[in-house]
Formats: structure tokens, sequence, C-alpha cells
């Protein structure tokens, strides 16, 4: 025997997302940092940007969020959009 | 056992289960395996009952009731109302699930860290106004408890919907370090013949005469006891050393449920909600160095703008002197009152998360 129900479980995202033109390379750009504001961010960020910089010629833009559970403000955005060919975001707390 | 009619794609309206309709434990036992349960039995969502509860609000079963931007979910109103048919919602029920979703989908609300972060938040429903009444909404005695229906299956449902359509399931997307048992349901009426205040909806804007549901995600619940004062300073001093405790200080909101016999006391002595709101804000603080001392000022933590969370855990000369309140103003504490006529037991919730993170939302429900 068998029973059909409604399916009350959803697998996947239903909003498509157009993920940004990735660079071709990370030499000569500014590359974002957003630090989520948590106590360990900034150094998990600055940290990996440090990487980075020793294998490409990066500058970074840092921006930090004033709640860490909302995004950032849109004059944020609006800045690093401008600025930035890269963004980086972590978690670090 | 879980069969896709269509496999051409995952979320697919209809599936079937290989279990007969009529053995209520196999059905338990199906839905359990193919994971769409809190760990309790549920009612089969069959098409009957899911357009049955779909009939009874004013939504077409594609609208979205549910948007959750971080993970780009869209929740339809048939999704939405197949769970509650699980969580156990009779369809006269399904106008306030949808305003509790139009609720938890506002931005402020952020309802992305609620489901998921180690804070294991819950999520409070108030229900206020002439529904509460017509579908039984416990406000009395044990309203915070179990033993009425729309309270369980109401709150209930929020809780299915995380789990089945935001993936807040235990240990993969829902990281609370603990939970509590709020998680499960946690949604009760507001007693307002009781209270000597303005009905908490009608305070936050709705119109007279319309119902409205109240979300608050809420660490759990403290209990607040006082059988003797006679004074609402002495009363409210029993709030306030809860509302001080340093495992649940930050800057963030409360929420207060007066006993009956508390909220008495206070009309009595002629005391408004906002002046409640106000002594209790006034004297719910801690010194900067007490704050320092038991490690809840941390160095690098910038994730509230106020000045005092981010000035760093050494302590300075002068520490002793400043004085920290818990919220950022008078209106971050809600004052909602509930229970059974006798006894001095409120509760104290104190917002999720250690800084702001959450606004309390008020939203209306279409009649």
């Amino acid at each position: 025997m068998k029973i059909r129900l409604v399916n009350p479980v959803m697998h996947g995202p239903q909003t498509i997302v157009q993920p940004a033109r990735r660079p071709a390379s990370l030499d000569r750009i500014v590359l974002g940092l957003i630090d989520n504001g948590k106590t360990h961010a900034t150094e998990l960020l600055t940290g990996v940007a440090a990487q980075i910089a020793k294998r490409h010629a990066i500058n970074t833009a840092m921006v930090r969020k004033q709640i860490v559970s909302l995004p950032p403000s849109d004059a944020d955005i609006e800045t690093l959009a401008k600025q930035c060919g890269a963004i980086l975001t972590a978690v670090g707390d | 056992m879980t069969k896709v009619l269509d496999e051409g794609s995952s979320d697919q309206a209809i599936i079937e289960l290989d279990v007969d309709e009529r053995d209520p434990f196999g059905l338990f036992d199906a839905c359990s395996a193919a994971g769409w349960t809190d760990g309790l039995p549920v009612v089969p969502p069959t098409e009957a009952r899911v357009h049955a509860m779909l009939a009874a609000g004013p939504w077409r079963s594609s609208d979205i009731l549910l948007r959750e931007p971080v993970r780009a979910r869209d929740v339809s109103a048939q999704m939405i109302a197949a769970n509650a048919v699980m969580a156990g919602c009779l369809p006269e029920y399904f106008p306030v699930v949808g305003a509790v979703m139009t609720a938890i989908s506002d931005p402020h609300f952020g309802l992305h860290p609620v489901a998921t972060s180690t804070g294991g938040a819950g999520i409070v429903i108030i229900i206020n106004g002439p529904i509460r009444d017509s579908l039984g909404v416990n406000y009395r005695h044990n309203l915070l408890g179990p033993g009425t229906r729309p309270n369980m299956a109401i709150g209930r449902t929020v809780r299915l919907v995380l789990r089945n359509c935001l993936g807040a399931i235990p240990g993969v997307l829902d990281q609370s370090t603990q939970g509590w048992p709020g998680k499960l349901s946690c949604c009760f009426g507001e007693h307002e013949a009781a209270s000597p205040w303005e009905p908490l909806h009608r305070s936050r804007g709705v119109t007279n005469g319309a119902s409205a549901v109240t979300v608050f995600a809420s660490e759990s619940g403290h209990d607040v006891v006082n059988h003797s004062a006679t004074t609402p300073e002495a009363l409210l001093a029993t709030f306030v050393d809860t509302m001080r405790a340093l495992g649940s200080f930050s800057p963030g909101r409360s929420l207060l449920v007066f006993a009956p016999e508390h909220a008495t006391k206070l009309g009595a002595a002629g005391w408004s909600r906002e002046m409640v709101q106000h002594y209790l804000y006034s004297h719910s603080t801690r010194t900067l160095s007490e704050l320092k001392a038991g490690g809840k000022v941390e160095d690098g933590n910038a994730i509230e703008p106020l000045e005092w969370f981010r000035s760093g855990s050494a302590l300075r000369p002068g520490d002793e002197n400043v004085f920290i309140h818990r919220g950022a103003s008078p209106d971050d504490i809600l004052c909602v009152v509930g229970g059974g006529d006798a006894g001095g037991h409120s509760t104290f919730f104190p917002s999720w998360s250690r800084g702001r993170s959450v606004t309390p939302i008020t939203q209306e429900i279409p009649q």
C-alpha cells in the first residue's frame, strides 16, 4: 500500500543568484574584506589576505559589519563595489 | 521507502510513501525515516488535508509566505501548509501561521542566524486580539507549557518549517550548542483582560479589533518568583536582579511575561507600561568592571556599535563607575501579561544572541 503526500521538504535554493564575474587574476586588484564583527574575524581575514599577498600584488580594503547577522550597510556595499575586484568574507567567532 | 514521482526534480510537490495509511505507527515511522519530524509523531500531509489548510487562509498555494534571503529560500504557502498539517494544526490556525511566516521573513528579524546559530534561539510567538479566543489559544494557566492544541501546533509548525524548508537540522545547519525546549513550540496568547496596560499589539501599532502575532527570538525563559512584595519597586527589584544576571547580560532586547498577580500589583499602584520599562531599564545595569571581570567584553569584538561592547577586555581605572544597561533603551523591554490568576511567577525571556541581532516583529493576522 502507498500513500500520496504533499512534499513538506524543500531541498534547494528557489531563487537563482547569478555569481559575479570572477577576475582572471588577483594581481593589482583591491581585495575587499568583509569582517562580520566577531572576535577573530579580523585576525582570520587579515591572515588570509597576507597569504594571498605573498602570491599576488593586491591592496586590501576592509569593512566591518555593525550587526553580525545582517548584511553590510548599503554604503559599505557601494564602496566595496566601486573599489574592489574580489571580496573575501569570514566568520571568526 | 520514499519515492519521488517525477525523477526530473528534487523538489516534487507530491511524493509517495510505501506504507499503509491505516497504520498510524507505520506512517510515523515512514515520516520519521524520511527526516520530516522533530522526533514526535506527525500528521501525514495528504493532499486533502493540505488543501483544507490552504482553503482556510487568503493565500494561493504558490504564494510565497516565507523568504529567507541568506540561503535564497522562498517557501510557498503549500509547503507551509504541509508542515502545518504535520504539526497538528487545524485549518483555522493557518492565517496565524501565515502571519508568523511573514513576521519572521522581516529582514530585521534575522531568521538565518536564529535558525542556525550556536545561540540556540527559540521563536516565541505572542497572539493578541479576537482570534486568540476564536482559536482557543491558551493565555492562562501553564500558557508557556503544553496542554493546548493551537499553542503547541502553531509553534511547532515554525520548527518543522525551519527544519524541512530551511535545512535547520540539529548538527547540520542548526548548530545550537544546547537549544532549549521552547524550540519545539513557545506560542501563547496575552491575557489582555488581566493587563493594566494596552494589549501588546495595540502598543505596537495594530488597529483596534484586529488580531496580530508578535515574534521574538529568545533564549530560554527565566522564572521571576516574588510572592510578597508590597510595592512596585520591591517587586521590580526581583525582575531587575534576573535581568542583570551575567549569564544573559547583553545589549539585546527583553521580553517579560508578567503573571496576572504581578501585573495587578503594578496596575493598582498606577504604574504604566512606560514607567515599568523605564524602571527596569534604569536599574538593570552592571558596571563595566563587572562585565570585564566576568568575561563579557571580548578583545576585538565589534559585533555591536555600542561603545562598551567594543572597549576591550582590559580593566581600566574608572570602569567600576561606568554603568552599562541591559538593552539600549526602555523601548527594548516588551511587557505582556499572561498566566493563571494565582501565583507570583513571571518570566523573563532574554533576546537571543550576545548582541542586538534580533528585533521583535508584530504582524497583523489576515481576517
